[in-house]
């Protein structure tokens, strides 16, 4: 690719649909979503999502043209996101993706959600060589990137985090994702509440935690408690994971991608080890830290830059497509 | 006297002496993150439990290093100090006997298993190589006694992440000799286990594990 280029990205793997402009040089000209919020106390329901995205996707689509002042005509390639996420939420955005590159004869790629976020927090950071922690609703795993792939250090051995989080938010009636409620309860509190704490090795295990703090709640603690304890927990053993896969590894930068990086208190705490190590930390911007089109935009150009594309006719998308499959040519 | 050798993950380690002996401190210092009643329980449990795994280990004639003190209030062990290359540094040169190496490992975690200890943080940083070759174990500040196959597979997966991940070149090799050694140890509740790992590695987030 000699000349500069704009990729749109379709970002539609689980409550979000997204939309973005990117240029081939990392410029974000534009970057909508709307994100299918489900009634309080239930979680997801694919069909629901699926139906709020396809509702939502032309709209978006208009809306992220007309914000980066561009016209069909200007699109060189079209990017999606095909995996990890729910089945009927991503046949949305593959649909779509696959009917514009057919309209506009344009080619089309495919990009893993998971390699979507830690690139995209990686450019907006500007982080070489990270051990990335990546957080969220899909993801609690800690990755570097080392022959080849991002591969795995670590990772939860059952829920993520943001599961938990919306799990227990949910029990106590908020609807999902319950992250910044959560987040504004545990404030209140400095009673600190005995949970579980999992370490194993680089790995983390949460579901303790769920079980005893949904009892906690039985037994009339107040949710401010429990909202603290469960961070407090739950972020300090992400913490020490991270410390070990750094201590590991040898690195000194530390990133934080995915949803839950919005949390200022896992910042703080990593922010706390960092320090003490004398690493650095670098968080995704909180515009970009959860689901969107960019992070599909730029793994898109990168993939596509790296000679990636796919015909409409081949194209595919899959629930289970785990990060350290996917082989990435452009970092060394 | 005392300097700092390594600061890993959780504890600092210093050389310091024994009486006359050269010898290690590892201390883990508090962690300002973290609340202090997560913070004291993970500092003293560990080190407690720490020193009575090692000496339990040792029992078993598998090579740990020796411990000469410990202090739980201060949450420090004074212990031997072990001179030699990390296999995780063996496994980076070029020429190495990886079958042996493997085998080795294999057998150690399954002499550790079948006695039902867990070590818990089975990375290739915890592992020496002596001079006499033997492999000598280190940090068992995860450990525990446990005699569930659950437990058992959640160390073997880890540390066939940690080969797949950080030495992807002879991870093969390394690890199919690595349960050859296991089995000679394990032998009929080798399968189990290993079916137990597959399961584990499944419950990965969106694996597929050939």
């Amino acid at each position: 690719m000699n000349s500069e280029y704009l990729c749109m990205g379709i970002e539609s793997t689980a409550h979000t649909f997204g939309v973005s402009i990117m240029d081939s040089e990392g410029n974000i000209l534009s970057d909508v979503k709307s994100v299918y919020k489900p009634p309080a106390g239930s979680g997801i329901h694919p069909r629901e999502a699926s139906r709020h995205h396809t509702v939502t996707a032309p709209d978006l689509i208009n809306e992220a043209m007309e914000k980066a002042s561009i016209s069909y005509s200007d699109i060189g390639i079209i990017a999606y996101s095909a995996g990890p996420g729910i089945g009927p939420c991503l046949r949305v955005g593959a649909t779509v993706s696959r009917a514009l590159s057919l309209r506009l004869k344009k080619p089309l790629i495919p990009v893993n959600h998971a390699i979507g976020h830690i690139e995209l927090a990686c450019l907006t950071s500007g982080v070489k060589d990270p051990v990335n922690l990546l957080v969220s609703g899909g993801h609690t795993m800690i990755n570097s990137f080392n022959t080849g792939k991002w591969r795995v250090f670590g990772e939860t051995l059952d829920l993520t985090i943001g599961q938990l989080i919306d799990q227990i938010g949910r029990y106590a009636g908020f609807s999902s994702p319950a992250g910044a409620i959560m987040e504004e309860l545990a404030r209140k509190s400095k009673n600190y509440l005995m949970l579980p704490y999992s370490v194993k090795g680089n790995d983390v295990s949460f579901s303790g935690i769920l079980t005893s703090a949904k009892k906690l709640l039985d037994n009339d603690n107040k949710i401010e408690d429990v909202s603290y304890s469960l961070q407090e927990t739950a972020y300090s053993m992400l913490t020490e994971v991270t410390e070990r896969a750094l201590a590991f590894l040898e690195k000194e930068e530390v990133l934080i991608s995915g949803g839950v990086a919005a949390s200022s208190r896992l910042k703080e705490m990593l922010d706390s080890m960092c320090k003490e190590r004398g690493a650095t930390l670098n968080v995704v911007p909180k515009k970009y830290a959860g689901d969107c089109g960019a992070q599909i935009a730029w793994t898109g150009i990168l993939s596509y830059n790296t000679g990636i594309e796919i015909s409409v006719s081949d194209s595919w998308v899959k629930q289970s497509w785990r990060l350290d499959r996917v082989k990435i040519k452009w970092r060394k | 006297m005392e300097k700092i050798i390594k600061i890993g993950a959780e504890a600092t380690i210093s050389s310091t002496k024994w009486f006359e002996i050269s010898a290690i401190s590892k201390i883990r210092h508090k962690k300002k993150y973290r609340p202090i009643e997560i913070d004291n329980l993970i500092r003293v449990q560990r080190t407690i439990k720490e020193a009575n795994i090692m000496n339990k280990t040792r029992l078993l004639k598998i090579d740990v290093p020796i411990i000469y003190f410990v202090d739980p209030n201060n949450a420090e062990i004074i212990m031997e100090n072990v001179d030699g290359p990390r296999i995780k540094e063996y496994l980076s040169n070029k020429n190495i006997d990886c079958k042996g190496i493997g085998w080795k490992i294999g057998h150690m975690v399954g002499k550790l298993h079948k006695n039902n200890i867990i070590h818990g943080d089975l990375t290739t940083s915890n592992m020496i190589i002596r001079k006499n070759n033997n492999i000598c174990l280190i940090d068992f500040g995860l450990a525990n006694q446990s005699n569930k196959l659950e437990d058992k597979g959640v160390d073997i997966k880890l540390l066939k992440g940690i080969l797949n991940s950080a030495h992807n070149d002879v991870f093969k090799i390394v690890f199919d000799n690595f349960l050859a050694g296991y089995e000679s140890i394990m032998k009929n509740s080798f399968e189990q286990i290993i079916s137990i790992v597959k399961q584990i590695e499944m419950r990965g987030r969106y694996a597929r594990v050939d």
